[in-house]
C-alpha cells in the first residue's frame, strides 16, 4: 500500500514538475523577451549619443522647427557621430553633443549624404568613441526583432521603440522598413536588433520627395526607416574628407511609361549623360546593373538606388540581341535637356527625300542658305532622314553641328549647320503644305465622339480636303458651360481647312467648372478619335482661354507622351502642373496669348518665365482679334513640328 | 485483473486532479493576456461631460480605485459640467459627482453610487522601467459605446523621464516623471485611461495630448502611480488644492545680461543665438573672465537655445543669486560664476 502510494506520488510529482516547467517557460518567454531587450539596448547605450543645438531658424517653410534634443550615433571611434539630416534642418549656429561622461563637446557637419537624409559630424575629444558592432543587410530577414534606441528625453538614458524588420530593401533599395515608432524622438539613433548589434541609423526617407524633411509626415505611422549601417561605413574615407554623398544617376530617358511592366530600354540620353558617355545607346536595353539582373525599370531604379554619384558600375545592355558591358560611372547632375535647332519646317517624304517646306528666318538653315523646296537625301549621312533627324535630335545639344545634303535643281549640295536653341516664334508667312485629291477614308465634318463611362459630350471638326501629310489635331478645351458644336465649327472651318488639322471639342461634366481629373477624360477623347480617325501625332496641342487654357494645362502636364504643344489665351498656370522639364523623347513647345500688349500679360509673363527656365521652348505674343487668334493657332500647330 | 484496472483508474484521476489543481494555480499567476485584459476592462469607465464643440470632444476615460465606486481620471474641461455621466464596463449608465481635483497633477475622483464594482488597488500599483511590455486602456476616439469594453492598446515603455526636462517643452501645469509609451495611446477621450503592465497591474494614467514644443511632435505619455498618490489621498481626504503656479516663479528682482555687464547680439529672429556682443569694462561679467564672442549656451542649469530662452530664465532668478553659466568658446566650454554681490 506505501509502495503504491509512493508510486502515485512519484506519478503526480513528475506531472506537476512537467507543468510547472511548461508554465514557468511560458512566463519566462516575456520575462527572457524584455531582458533580451534590455540587454540589446546595454550594448549599444555608449554609441547612442545625445545632441544639442542653438540658435538657427524657428520656422521650416510653415512648420515649427525641430530645434529640441537629438540622437546621433557613433560610427568611428575618432571622433565621429553619424546623424540624420532632419536634426539640422534649422541650421543651428552651434551643435554639441554630450558624451558618456556626462560632458559637452563640440560638434562640427563634416559631410552630407544628400541621397539617404544622413550628415557625418566630427566630435572635438580626444576621448575613444564606443563604436557599436553591426549586423550586414544581407543577414537580416523580415519579422527579426527590431528595436529603436534614441536619446531625445534624457541624456543619461536612452528611449526606445519595439517592433520588427517589416522589409530590408525600401525606398528604392536605399533603406531597411521597420514597424517600430520613428520619430524626431530617435531620428539620428540607431535600429538594433536582437543582440545589440546596429541595423541602421534612424532617419525620415520618401519616394514622394527629397530633402532632409521628406518623409518625416510619417512619424510614428508604424512605417520608418533605418539606413543600413554597413552601406555606410564603407562610405566613411569619403565623407571624412568633406565630401557630400549625391545620388548616383545615369541620365537617360526611357520608352515606355509603366516602370513596373516595361523593359529598361533607353529612349533617348543628352550627349553629356554618364550612360551616353561610357558608350551606351539609345535603343539599347538594360540588363544588368552591378550584377543584379534587370528585367523592369523599377528594378533598375532599386538597384541605382544605394549607389552615389561618382561610383563606377558595371551596366550590360542588349543591343539587337547582343550582350555588351559597360562600366558608367554615375553623375551627381544631369545637364538638362535642351533641344537643338536647325530652322526647318519640312514636308512629307517623296521618292527623292525629305523637301523643305520653309526656312526660318536667321536660323542655322537660313545661314547655310538653304532654300524652301530643297530635297533632304542625307542627314548626318543617312538617308532614311526622317528617322536621322529624330535621332539627332534627341541624342545632340546645342552648339552641335551636322551635315545636310539637299538636291536643288537636281544638284547636289552639302552643308554643315550649327545648331542653336529652339527659336519659336511664329514665321510671317510659309507654303502650305500640298493638297491631294479624292475624300480620306473616315468620317469628316461634325463628328460625335463618345467616350466610353464619361458624362461629357465631345464632338470632332473633321474637314474633308486632303493633303500629302496625315492631319494635325488640335484640342480646344472650352471655359464650362454648354456649346452648340455647331457654332463652334463656324469659327473654325475654314483654319482647319486651310492648315489641315482636326478640331477636337470636350466639354466639361459640370457646366460650373473643370474638375482637375476630367483631364483622363480628355486623354480618353483623343485616344477614342484616334480608333476612327488618322492624325499625325507629331502635331497634337491643346489649347484654350480662361480656366480652359488652365485645364489645358493640367491635360498637357499630366499626358507628356501624347501632347507636343500648349496654347494658353489669358489663362493662369493651375497651381498644380507636376514636374515642368524640358524631356528629349516628349518634345513640348508653349504658346501664351493675350488680347493685351504682352507687358500687360501677367499670366503670359508668368508662363514664359516658367518655360523658360525648364528650357521648354516658349512664344508669348498680342492677339489683335478672336479671328485672328484662330488663324494664329493654326499656324502655330503647323509649325509644331519644325527642327 | 479487476484490482489493477481500479488502481490505474485511482492513479489517472489523481494525476488529472493534480493536474487541473496546478493549470488553476499557474494561471492565478500567469493569466493569458485574454483573461488580464477583460479583468482590466472591467475597472474601466467612460466618462461623458462638457465638451462637444470646437473640436472639444465631451468625453474622457478613468477606472475604479475602489469598490465603493471611485474613479480615477484626469481633470480636463470634460468635468466642468452640471451632470457628469459615468457608463460601466457592463453599459450600466450613472451620474457622477466630482469628489475634487489637484490642478498640479491634473487628476480628478468621481465618485458614483454602486457597491461592489472591481477596482484596481492603488497599493498594489507596480512601477515600470524602459522596455516593459505595457497594455493602455481607454476610450480613445470614444470608438467604445454601450456596454462595449474599452479599447487596449499594446506597446512598451520607450522611456521614462521628466514631462519638463526643459521648462516650456510642453504647456501642462504637470511637471514629473512620466512614463514615455511607444505605442499611440494619448488621443482625444484617452485622457484618464490606465496602463498596467503584462499582468494587468495598474502602473501609470494616461496623460492629455500634448505637442512635444523641443521637437513639435506628438506625445504618448502616462503619469506612474506613485506621482499622484499625495494628490489622491488630498482628495480623498477632502482637503482642497489651492491652484498652483503652472509656470515657474518670477523673480521679485531678476537678474538682467545687463547688470552682468554683457551685452547680447541684437534679437533679431525669435531663435537669435545669446552670443556676447560686447563685454562692459570692469563689470561683473568681464571680472569673471566672459569676453566678446562667447556663446551662453547654458543658465543655471538650463540650455539656453535662443537669447529670448536665456532672458527668460534670468527672469526666474534673484538678483543675488550667484548664477552659473556654461559658455561655449570655440570649441572650448567654460563654466563660469556670475555673482553680483562680488
Amino acid at each position: 500500500m506505501t509502495q503504491f502510494t509512493n508510486k502515485i506520488a512519484a506519478f503526480v510529482t513528475a506531472w506537476l514538475l512537467m507543468l510547472t516547467a511548461v508554465s514557468v517557460n511560458a512566463q519566462d518567454i516575456e520575462q527572457l523577451e524584455e531582458e533580451a531587450i534590455n540587454a540589446a539596448i546595454a550594448k549599444v547605450d555608449k554609441s547612442v549619443l545625445q545632441i544639442e543645438s542653438i540658435g538657427g531658424l524657428d520656422r521650416i517653410g510653415d512648420k515649427t522647427a525641430s530645434v529640441g534634443p537629438s540622437t546621433a550615433l557613433v560610427i568611428d571611434a575618432d571622433g565621429y557621430l553619424i546623424s540624420s539630416s532632419y536634426n539640422f534642418v534649422h541650421k543651428p549656429t552651434s551643435i554639441f553633443v554630450k558624451l558618456a561622461d556626462g560632458k559637452r563637446a563640440a560638434c562640427e557637419i563634416v559631410a552630407r549624404d544628400l541621397s539617404r537624409n544622413l550628415t557625418l559630424l566630427k566630435v572635438d575629444t580626444k576621448e575613444k568613441l564606443t563604436v557599436p558592432k553591426f549586423v550586414g543587410r544581407d543577414k537580416l530577414k523580415v519579422g527579426n526583432w527590431a528595436i529603436a534606441v534614441g536619446r531625445t528625453f534624457d541624456p543619461s538614458s536612452t528611449n526606445i521603440s519595439v517592433g520588427i524588420v517589416s522589409a530590408t530593401n525600401r525606398i528604392w533599395g536605399k533603406a531597411i522598413q521597420t514597424d517600430a515608432k520613428i520619430s524626431p524622438n530617435n531620428y539620428g539613433g540607431a535600429l538594433i536588433d536582437i543582440d545589440g548589434n546596429v541595423i541602421g541609423i534612424l532617419t525620415p526617407l520618401s519616394t514622394r520627395g527629397a530633402g532632409p524633411t521628406a518623409g518625416s509626415d510619417w512619424y510614428d505611422s508604424g512605417i520608418g526607416f533605418a539606413v543600413p549601417m554597413d552601406e555606410i561605413v564603407k562610405r566613411l574615407p569619403t565623407m571624412k574628407k568633406g565630401k557630400d554623398l549625391y545620388p548616383g544617376l545615369l541620365g537617360i530617358s526611357f520608352a515606355g511609361r509603366n516602370i513596373y511592366a516595361d523593359p529598361a530600354k533607353i529612349a533617348a540620353m543628352g550627349g553629356t549623360s554618364p550612360a551616353a558617355k561610357a558608350g551606351i545607346r539609345s535603343g539599347d536595353t538594360i540588363v544588368k546593373f552591378a550584377g543584379k539582373n534587370i528585367r523592369r525599370q523599377a528594378e533598375l531604379r532599386h538597384a541605382v538606388g544605394p549607389y552615389y554619384a561618382g561610383d563606377s558600375v558595371a551596366v550590360t545592355i542588349d543591343r539587337d540581341g547582343k550582350e555588351m558591358e559597360f562600366t558608367v560611372t554615375l553623375a551627381q547632375k544631369i545637364d538638362p535637356y535642351q533641344q537643338p535647332y536647325l530652322g526647318l519646317l519640312l514636308g512629307t517624304k517623296t521618292d527623292s527625300g525629305l523637301p523643305i517646306r520653309h526656312v526660318f528666318d536667321q536660323s542655322p538653315a537660313a545661314k547655310a542658305a538653304l532654300k524652301n523646296g530643297d530635297i533632304i537625301t542625307t542627314f548626318a549621312g543617312d538617308k532614311n532622314v526622317e528617322q536621322a533627324i529624330e535621332n539627332w535630335i534627341i541624342g545632340s545639344k546645342i552648339g552641335d553641328e551636322v551635315a545636310i545634303e539637299v538636291v536643288r535643281d537636281g544638284k547636289s549640295i552639302r552643308s554643315t549647320l550649327k545648331s542653336v536653341a529652339v527659336d519659336p516664334a511664329l514665321p510671317a508667312s510659309f507654303a502650305a503644305e500640298t493638297k491631294i485629291d479624292g475624300k480620306p477614308d473616315y468620317q469628316t465634318g461634325i463628328v460625335e465622339v463618345k467616350v466610353p463611362e464619361e458624362p461629357n459630350t465631345c464632338h470632332a471638326y473633321v474637314p474633308e480636303t486632303q493633303f500629302r501629310s496625315a492631319p494635325g489635331l488640335l484640342v480646344w478645351i472650352p471655359r464650362p458651360g454648354e456649346f452648340e458644336f455647331k457654332d463652334v465649327v463656324k469659327n473654325w472651318e475654314a483654319v482647319c481647312q486651310k492648315h489641315n488639322f482636326i478640331l477636337l471639342f470636350p466639354q466639361s461634366a459640370d457646366k460650373q467648372k473643370w474638375r482637375p481629373d476630367e483631364a483622363d477624360f480628355v486623354q480618353k477623347a483623343i485616344d477614342q478619335l484616334r480608333l476612327s480617325h488618322k492624325f499625325d501625332d507629331a502635331r497634337v496641342a491643346i489649347a484654350g482661354s480662361g480656366s480652359g487654357g488652365s485645364m489645358a494645362a493640367t491635360t498637357a502636364f499630366s499626358n507628356r507622351d501624347q501632347i507636343r504643344g500648349l496654347a494658353m489665351i489669358n489663362a493662369s498656370l493651375p497651381r498644380r502642373v507636376g514636374r515642368i522639364a524640358a524631356s528629349p523623347v516628349n518634345r513640348l513647345t508653349v504658346f501664351a496669348g493675350s488680347f493685351v500688349e504682352k507687358d500687360k500679360d501677367k499670366n503670359g509673363k508668368t508662363i514664359q518665365t516658367r518655360m523658360s527656365a525648364a528650357k521648354i521652348p516658349v512664344v508669348h505674343t498680342k492677339i489683335g482679334s478672336t479671328k485672328e487668334l484662330y488663324e494664329t493657332l493654326a499656324v502655330w500647330l503647323d509649325c509644331l513640328k519644325r527642327y | 485483473m479487476t484490482k489493477v484496472r481500479k488502481k490505474s483508474t485511482a492513479l489517472f484521476h489523481i494525476a488529472l486532479m493534480a493536474a487541473c489543481l496546478i493549470c488553476v494555480d499557474t494561471s492565478a499567476q500567469l493569466k493569458s493576456y485574454k483573461n488580464v485584459v477583460e479583468d482590466a476592462q472591467n475597472k474601466m469607465v467612460k466618462i461623458y461631460g462638457a465638451g462637444g464643440f470646437q473640436g472639444l470632444e465631451a468625453y474622457q476615460s478613468g477606472f475604479f480605485i475602489s469598490s465603493t465606486g471611485e474613479i480615477l481620471t484626469t481633470w480636463s474641461y470634460v468635468l466642468d459640467a452640471e451632470d457628469i455621466v459615468v457608463m460601466l464596463n457592463d453599459g450600466q449608465k450613472l451620474n457622477a459627482k466630482l469628489k475634487g481635483y489637484d490642478p498640479r497633477t491634473e487628476v480628478a475622483i468621481l465618485k458614483v453610487e454602486v457597491l461592489n464594482v472591481d477596482y484596481f488597488n492603488l497599493d498594489k500599483a507596480v512601477k515600470l522601467r524602459s522596455g516593459s511590455k505595457v497594455l493602455a486602456l481607454s476610450n480613445l476616439y470614444g470608438v467604445a459605446t454601450g456596454n462595449e469594453p474599452a479599447s487596449v492598446q499594446f506597446g512598451v515603455v520607450s522611456a521614462k523621464t521628466k514631462l519638463s526636462a526643459r521648462r516650456g517643452a510642453f504647456d501642462t501645469n504637470y511637471q514629473g516623471s512620466v512614463y514615455v509609451i511607444d505605442a499611440m495611446t494619448n488621443n482625444p477621450g484617452a485622457a484618464g485611461g490606465a496602463i498596467t503592465d503584462r499582468r494587468g497591474n495598474l502602473a501609470a494614467i494616461i496623460g492629455k495630448e500634448l505637442r512635444s514644443s523641443k521637437n513639435n511632435i506628438w506625445l504618448n505619455f502616462a503619469i506612474p502611480v506613485s506621482e499622484i498618490t499625495d494628490s489622491i489621498d488630498a482628495i480623498r481626504s477632502g482637503k482642497i488644492i489651492a491652484q498652483a503656479d503652472p509656470k515657474a516663479k518670477l523673480a521679485d528682482e531678476p537678474m538682467t545680461v545687463k547688470l552682468m555687464g554683457i551685452v547680447l547680439l541684437p534679437n533679431v529672429v525669435s531663435n537669435t543665438p545669446p552670443f556676447v556682443d560686447r563685454v562692459v569694462r570692469g563689470s561683473v561679467a568681464d571680472k569673471a573672465g566672459i569676453r566678446p564672442d562667447d556663446l551662453i549656451i547654458e543658465a543655471a542649469g538650463q540650455l539656453t537655445t535662443s537669447r529670448n530662452a536665456l532672458e527668460n530664465k534670468l527672469k526666474t532668478i534673484e538678483r543675488d543669486t550667484p548664477v552659473k553659466l556654461t559658455i561655449q568658446r570655440g570649441r572650448k566650454f567654460l563654466n563660469i560664476e556670475i555673482d553680483l554681490n562680488k
